[in-house]
């Protein structure tokens, strides 16, 4: 199965080549995505996404997938009498909900720390460029390592560090796993190309993630029509409690 | 068999929500207890977020009650004028309840009321629950229950007498009792606020009815679900149109599969011990209260808990 998605992908990739005729060539790198549109379906539970592209000089691959920025409450229990109960909370604005950072190797062997922190490889350089506000004193000096910790244990922020494939040097392709409990939106991918600690190419992306069919309908219904939503759907559940109240019992009347 | 719930932003196993869904339909028609103060809690602990939960019960709530209600109204077991009495209750404060939900939410403090209101209202009724189905299962025949039940029924009368003072009145012709106006308002305004945290409310309202107002049982069963339809369809709206925490895949699920295991129930109910029961209703409600405060009195593992702020 996974040679015949990777045939397929080279396909397409040199399908695009051609397409594309050199349009990004003084960049250096070409990419493209099997499929740029992650659809959210009622039997959704993650999804593989398949990226690939070339590189007119040999060198290392990295990927970064980021989903659009959001606010989140990071919170923090303390003790109260005899209970464990929350009692401070930290607002952590302008942060994207999902990043992954893929490689061919380890980040660390590719380029120097500062030079991954100023192009944002690194979870640290994503949380410097936060926004916070709320209760920073109580307990939440070190909040970057509580918020980092949870989101890799959400499956959100995630290194995967050989997920990226060389093939010849200069042709790469990677296949990683996005979650079923993910940000929606258009997420960015931003792929670097390093030579010796050097970046040398840089190529952006994008990556739709959204509800499909019945499951965008509702979602959308039930946020922008909220009230009438809450009306109709509450009206049909009555009308099914009863309907299939009345539809059991007659269907037990007659098998008694 | 994964489905995707759409508010909740999680999947969840279709087969276990439906499972819960029979088990609260089968529970309510064998013991008469609505079963949303269960419901609640056991979304929780498989991970749906409280205010969803709490958000979505309501909706079950409805359906089931007004499958109930349908045959209660034409079986006249209504009381319309006190039933109005203590919709008036519930609204009110179900509605205040839902805004301050709200303020809760943002504040980060509604899992912690939520759960401080659990491990009360479960325990207690545990207890009670407990208690009373031990006496049935072990001292039915001893008639000791006998000289108790005359020592409750007259502090009862006692409680209503001394009631007597307060102001409005009134004749609820089909309840057979006159009483102030401010019992039924009251206890419609505490049902309100379980209502809007996911509880229903009928578990607290038919013993009240019945042993504090002495209503009639059957009048107090039929006038607790036109409550519950009445309370629970204005909250399960308001809950969806205000704090956006109606999950309609979940609602759904639950709804079909309550409504096959309260077919299940009504046919196990002829041959089911009510009592042994009952006695497990109140293990279970018991289990689930011990569970929650465990959680609050045990030193976490992570100390720190991260959420979206839309929900």
């Amino acid at each position: 199965m996974s040679v015949l998605r990777r045939a397929l992908g080279w396909a397409m990739f040199i399908f695009c080549s051609v397409w594309w005729t050199g349009a990004r060539a003084d960049s250096g790198l070409l990419t493209d995505l099997k499929s740029s549109h992650v659809k959210i379906t009622t039997g959704f539970t993650g999804q593989h996404v398949f990226v690939f592209g070339s590189t007119t000089r040999s060198g290392d691959i990295v990927i970064r997938v980021t989903s659009p920025d959001e606010a989140q409450a990071l919170a923090r229990k303390g003790r109260v009498g005899p209970f464990w109960l929350k009692r401070g909370k930290l607002l952590v604005e302008r942060v994207p909900g999902l990043v992954y950072l893929l490689s061919n190797r380890p980040l660390d062997k590719i380029a120097d720390r500062a030079v991954l922190e100023r192009h944002g490889l690194t979870f640290h350089s994503t949380l410097a460029a936060a926004r916070i506000s709320g209760d920073p004193a109580g307990g939440f000096e070190h909040w970057q390592t509580a918020f980092e910790r949870l989101k890799q244990e959400q499956g959100l922020f995630r290194k995967l560090e050989s997920d990226v494939r060389l093939d010849d040097g200069r042709l790469f392709s990677a296949d990683f796993p996005l979650p079923a409990k993910l940000p929606v939106g258009l997420y960015r991918l931003d792929v670097y190309s390093f030579r010796n600690g050097v970046l040398t190419a840089r190529h952006e992306g994008t990556l739709l993630v959204n509800e499909v069919g019945i499951e965008r309908w509702l979602s959308r219904v039930a946020a922008q029509h909220s009230g009438t939503f809450g009306v109709l759907f509450t009206l049909l559940s009555v009308a099914l409690g009863v309907t299939l109240s009345m539809l059991l019992r007659r269907d037990h009347g007659r098998r008694i | 068999m994964e489905i995707f719930l759409p508010i909740a932003h999680m999947d969840v196993n279709l087969l276990l929500v439906l499972a819960f869904g029979v088990s609260i339909g089968f529970l309510s028609a064998l013991t008469g207890v609505g079963g949303g103060f269960l419901l609640t809690p056991l979304l929780m602990i498989i991970g749906v977020p409280p205010l969803v939960a709490v958000g979505t019960t309501p909706a079950l709530i409805a359906g089931s009650a007004a499958a109930g209600s349908h045959s209660h109204w034409q079986l006249g077991n209504m009381d319309l004028r006190f039933g109005l009495a203590l919709l008036v209750g519930s609204w009110s404060t179900a509605i205040g309840a839902i805004y301050a939900t709200r303020v809760l939410a943002r504040g980060g403090h509604f899992d912690t009321v939520v759960v401080f209101t659990y491990i009360t209202i479960l325990g207690t009724v545990g207890v009670i629950t407990f208690a009373e189905s031990i006496r049935a299962v072990f001292g039915r025949a001893a008639a000791a229950g006998a000289p108790a039940a005359t020592a409750s029924t007259a502090a009862t009368a006692s409680t209503a007498g001394r009631l007597a003072w307060l102001p409005g009145q009134m004749e609820f012709r089909v309840a057979q009792r006159r009483m102030s106006v401010v019992l039924p308002l009251l206890l419609g305004a505490f049902v309100g606020v379980l209502n809007s945290l996911g509880m229903g409310g009928g578990f607290v309202a038919v013993p009240a009815m019945i042993y504090l107002l002495r209503v009639p049982t059957k009048v107090a069963i039929g006038t607790s679900l036109l409550l519950m339809l009445a309370t629970s369809t204005v909250v399960s709206a308001m809950q969806a149109a205000i704090n956006h925490s109606l999950d309609p895949i979940l609602a759904l699920t639950l709804i079909i599969g309550s409504a096959l295991g309260a077919q299940w129930g009504a046919r196990m109910s002829a041959i089911l011990p009510g009592e042994k029961l009952r006695l497990l209703l109140a293990l279970i409600l018991l289990a689930v209260a011990i569970k929650f405060l465990v959680g609050l009195l045990t030193a976490p593992a992570e100390l720190y808990s991260l959420t979206g702020v839309g929900l």
